[in-house]
């Protein structure tokens, strides 16, 4: 494969870091930055409607990018950068022979094993010049077995479509990678079998099924691992140079140690994960990866203290396992007793990223008890590479939120960022996280209708048919997913992350069925709240309380999308009305009563699996693409636009500066919420008579914490460049630059050009006189 | 009850950095005494506030302001509606029926209690980051009364207090609010008095009066912090003579008074207000400094300050025109 070998500004250079990569690392950070330019990371999925229902009618989950499964070319749309799946082009080349097209596809574990085990054996072990860490894929499970739910459940997602709601169920959890760090692969084995030689004795053959086909995925991952091993042996005799050929001879001895025993070094550990990640994406989409300055310090303390490691090397093994893939992960957080958790591994985990930049996800867990130091490192490093990295959170109100919802402290208290605005218990959820959603618009639309053909007077009876229709959608929402718990864990099980979770392999149960592992409180992403809101609080003020207008000609205009005689004055009228975001109270309190009734309605309704609905603030990129198929709103909106980004205000209606927007947001009490970012896009300028672009980020942090906002997604640039990016794609100079999208980065040139053009209307909070 | 003390407020701007130290709230208080040629905020100068259109684009040419206009002074356009400033005698009336909000009044009359309100909304960002409030204009000092009244409301709820000031005013006036002022940010343009007169209006012997009435608390009250600020206006202010004998004043008058110097760079942005008034502005067209010309002077004065003096040079030039890659 090509690389990029031009001498060029490394991120170190270009955001002043003191750590800088050395000539291995340079050669991987120019394979990295080759692969995302060339196209080789995208995350596609099938059209519009998935990103606003995230459900697209078509397939199960994301678009496969080849296969069956896969999306039309004309209609997908590519999400960025945000896979880890390397592209080489063309379908897996074993299709034809997948157990499960040769003998017939059944929706069983042990048929979905059975495939698993035969697609990853025919997957090559990869070993590149000069890496140390090693394990690259290019085709997932859902481009070789067909991955479809029964026909009733596509009539039940239809119809929760109608009502405005979707979603779907793969991954988005965390594992406990505690467990297999503990283990390894020939310790999980052993456990597999043994939890199968218990079922067995007690007669239950639904376990025993499970772990026999457990127990194929787990040989299937034993031999994969040991064929990086042969591999890695292979080409240190190929090589006459010495450095090559001692990276592959320490390539092949690591890989040799882990393919059965635990890990038993930090470079062997990180090694253990990167495969794990690996073998565990094969089968869908990605998950978080939990505590890594938890997971990773006892190692790196034992090869310190045995002479075997230092500071420097750790950050460049950790640096160069960030350039292959950056997932959702964390640092800092709290002990379970309670104190503060940082630790060596957790600025070794923000120095490597310091000295490489660019791509990655994981985010640092703030709390009021964290070492000093190290919060302020944090927050200069997002602020000087200024792409959102680390995403800075609050552990207090995560943990808060979990406790309420009623997990014990034990466990809340290990809570780990785990993907763009979701944490999780490593090991102890599956959720659903981020990737179900009710889209509000929908239900207050109808309401409109309704209290038009009522011919309601007053704001209480209409605001009585808007809670009904809230709850008709939560209805038919809950629903679907039920339908979709009957069937996932026969029909698409994940065996992989069930291994490193608590309860699967006890109970010889995946981790995606009924009383498998801790809680299943699924989340769900409402779509468009500051809409809402704003168009609720216009609709009270013009419709009810002045009279303005009547509802049945802000219907009518919003059908015609304002065009109609006088209706860009009704528009003016209604989009000049006070809006969510300017620290105003009286819509601001809208804002809160919105939030709390759709809270209120999805935490009464139940999943079959046990828990109640749990709603977040955010949703993944909906929002950039819904505006034609939901219409213009109340709020003054025109069709074409976008709707607002999770629950940051909508585009330009934030006239009031950030810290406006930040009070608007701390109204809310995220305790009660799965998460609600607030996204900050700053032009250099911002930071005026500061010096250190940190200390003013680190104010503004410690203060919107400390009033309970739950995360920072800060993004720093220049929007004229941004704009000349859009306007000419065939400029390569802007390539290098990274954006935090939504709760993920992705580099700005590669994404879906209306994801760059909505990006481009969202605030710059910024100050040029 | 008396009535409430108010002033007109023209803007505000929170989360200000650059205006006194941490994150501040900025008021803009309406008129001014003096006609600097280099003026950013010429909506701000006369006491009496007028109508103007805040963004002539988001005009929809809807005629409602022509409409209730008592002197026929919306005109046509073609594509929206301008003020006429022959015939406009900024009654308002247009401002209140103009459906995108954007013809509005310059200032709004505010109240001390409302003005104090808005301030310590942020009161928490403030505390963090060693910020407060900012009196600026215009010229504060215009409303000295207001002023003084609303440091102290805001001072004794721990809000630290800044005044950026021209120093054109009574000494009873800069008298009078120097005990509710933490920081006092005060402009020399020029020591050469023709020259002040020629760019400012007005000569510069009482500011300079009032700068050592100011310097002398300063040195009696440790508490009490002074910045100098200088606008670097190319062609005017902006030369190596103008900053060596500010320099060379500071050291010979205010040496251990003044913990900083603030030289600010010319930028032409306020162009779109000036045609929004109807104003030609002589300095639309000029251009940035360029990186080395502010260099110079950035080392001009560095070496004539007092010692003590920080000298930091803010603003863009040339070389690095408002953006950072860094």
């Amino acid at each position: 494969m090509t690389q990029a070998t031009d001498e060029k500004g490394y991120a170190a250079d270009m955001h002043h870091s003191q750590f800088k990569p050395n000539d291995r690392l340079k050669q991987l950070i120019g394979r990295r930055d080759w692969l995302t330019q060339n196209h080789k990371k995208d995350l596609y999925c099938d059209n519009a409607e998935f990103l606003i229902y995230h459900w697209s009618g078509k397939s199960e989950t994301f678009a496969a990018a080849t296969g069956d499964n896969a999306a039309s070319e004309e209609e997908r749309i590519n999400i960025g950068d945000h896979t880890c799946r390397v592209d080489v082009g063309g379908p897996f080349p074993y299709l034809d022979e997948m157990p499960s097209k040769v003998h017939g596809n059944e929706p069983t574990v042990t048929s979905w094993a059975a495939d698993y085990a035969f697609f990853l054996r025919h997957s090559d072990a990869e070993v590149y010049p000069h890496e140390q860490i090693v394990g690259e894929f290019h085709w997932q499970l859902d481009e070789a077995r067909s991955y479809k739910y029964p026909g009733s459940h596509a009539e039940l997602g239809h119809k929760a479509r109608e009502l405005g709601a979707g979603g779907f169920s793969l991954a988005h959890t965390c594992p406990d990678l505690a467990i297999g760090l503990k283990l390894g692969w020939g310790g999980l084995l052993d456990k597999v079998r043994a939890s199968r030689g218990k079922h067995a004795a007690y007669g239950n053959a639904k376990s025993v099924e499970y772990l026999d086909a457990s127990e194929q995925v787990v040989l299937s991952v034993i031999d994969y691992v040991q064929r990086h091993a042969t591999q890695a042996s292979m080409l240190a005799t190929q090589t006459d140079d010495a450095n090559l050929k001692a990276n592959y001879e320490l390539v092949a001895a690591n890989c040799a140690n882990i393919a059965q025993k635990p890990p038993s070094t930090y470079h062997e550990a990180l090694q253990w994960i990167m495969l794990y990640m690996i073998v565990e994406r094969i089968n869908g989409h990605g998950n978080g990866y939990g505590r890594f300055d938890q997971l990773l310090n006892p190692f790196y303390q034992a090869d310190k203290a045995a002479g075997r490691i230092d500071r420097e090397r750790a950050r460049e093994l950790l640096a160069e396992w960030y350039l292959k893939y950056g997932p959702h992960l964390s640092y800092g957080g709290r002990r379970e007793d309670g104190s503060d958790a940082t630790n060596e591994m957790s600025w070794i985990g923000l120095e490597a990223y310091d000295m490489v930049g660019g791509y990655n996800q994981f985010g640092v867990q703030w709390h009021s008890d964290m070492d000093p130091e190290f919060w302020a490192y944090c927050n200069d490093v997002v602020a000087r590479h200024g792409c959102g990295v680390p995403a800075l959170l609050n552990n207090d109100v995560m943990v808060g939120s979990q406790l309420r919802t009623g997990f014990p402290e034990a466990h809340a208290r290990n809570t780990s960022y785990s993907g763009c605005q979701w944490y999780c218990i490593p090991g102890r959820e599956y959720q659903d996280q981020d990737v179900n959603c009710i889209v509000l618009i929908a239900p207050m639309q109808r309401a409109m209708n309704l209290a038009i053909e009522q011919n309601v007077e007053t704001w209480d009876e209409f605001w009585a048919i808007y809670c009904h229709e809230v709850d008709r959608t939560s209805d038919a929402f809950v629903d679907f997913k039920n339908e979709a718990y009957k069937y996932h864990a026969q029909l698409w099980p994940e065996m992989i992350t069930s291994l490193c979770s608590h309860g699967p392999i006890e109970k010889g149960r995946d981790l995606t069925d009924f009383d498998s592992v801790d809680y299943n409180y699924p989340s769900v992403n409402v779509l468009g709240v500051p809409n809402v809101a704003d168009s609720m609080y216009a609709i009270k003020r013009g419709c009810f309380d002045e009279k303005k207008y009547t509802l049945q000609q802000l219907h009518d205009a919003c059908t015609s999308d304002w065009t109609g005689e006088g209706e860009e004055v009704m528009r003016q009228y209604f989009l000049n009305l006070p809006k969510f975001g300017n620290d105003e109270d009286s819509v601001d309190a809208m804002a809160v009563e919105i939030s709390e009734q759709v809270r209120e309605t999805t935490e009464a309704k139940h999943c079959i699996k046990g828990g109640h609905f749990r709603p977040s603030l955010f949703q993944f990129q909906g929002h950039t693409v819904a505006g034609p198929y939901l219409g213009a709103t109340p709020d003054g909106r025109k069709r074409a636009e976008p709707l607002a980004h999770g629950m940051n205000p909508m585009h330009g209606r934030n006239t009031e500066g950030l810290l406006a927007t930040a009070n608007s947001f701390t109204k809310l009490d995220f305790n009660k919420y799965q998460g609600g970012s607030l996204q900050i896009e700053l032009h250099p300028s911002a930071f005026g008579g500061y010096d250190s672009r940190g200390d003013m980020m680190q104010q503004f942090s410690d203060v919107f914490f400390a009033q309970g906002g739950v995360q920072i997604n800060l993004n720093v640039f220049d929007l004229d460049e941004l704009r000349d990016a859009y306007e000419n794609p065939e400029k390569t100079e802007y390539d290098h630059i990274v954006v935090k999208v939504t709760g993920y980065s992705a580099h700005f040139t590669k994404m879906d050009r209306q994801f760059q053009k909505e990006f481009l209307e969202r605030v710059n909070y910024t100050k040029l006189n | 009850m008396s009535k409430q003390r108010t002033a007109g407020v023209f803007d505000t701007h929170r989360m200000a950095t650059d205006d006194g130290p941490g994150m501040r709230t900025t008021l803009f208080f309406q008129g001014c005494p003096m006609r600097c040629r280099w003026c950013h905020n010429p909506e701000s100068i006369s006491m009496a506030s007028k109508v103007w259109s805040v963004n002539t684009k988001a005009c929809i040419d809807c005629g409602e302001c022509a409409r209730v206009c008592p002197r026929k002074a919306m005109v046509s356009t073609g594509d929206g509606r301008t003020i006429d400033r022959q015939s406009c005698d900024n009654c308002g009336e247009c401002a209140e029926v103009c459906p995108t909000h954007h013809l509005q009044s310059v200032a709004e009359n505010w109240t001390v209690d409302q003005a104090a309100k808005f301030v310590l909304k942020d009161k928490p960002f403030y505390d963090r980051s060693g910020g407060g409030v900012t009196a600026s204009g215009g010229e504060p000092l215009s409303h000295a009364e207001f002023v003084a009244e609303l440091f102290r409301k805001l001072q004794a709820q721990g809000v630290h207090t800044a005044l950026d000031t021209c120093g054109l005013c009574s000494a009873e006036q800069i008298q009078s609010i120097l005990p509710h002022t933490d920081l006092i940010l005060w402009d020399i343009k020029t020591m050469n008095p023709e020259e002040h007169a020629a760019f400012t209006g007005v000569s510069n012997e009482r500011i300079l009066e009032n700068l050592l009435l100011v310097a002398e608390w300063v040195r009696n009250h440790s508490e009490t912090d002074l910045w100098i600020r200088t606008p670097l206006a190319p062609g005017m202010t902006a030369t190596s003579d103008t900053l060596r004998q500010i320099g060379t004043f500071l050291q010979d008058h205010l040496a251990g008074t003044v913990s900083r110097w603030d030289l600010c760079a010319f930028n032409p942005m306020a162009r779109d207000k000036y045609k929004r008034l109807g104003l030609t502005w002589e300095l639309a067209e000029t251009p940035l400094l360029t990186k080395d010309q502010a260099a110079e002077l950035l080392r001009v004065a560095q070496q004539h300050a007092p010692a003590a003096t920080d000298v930091s040079l803010g603003g863009p030039t040339q070389a690095t025109p408002l953006t950072n890659k860094a």
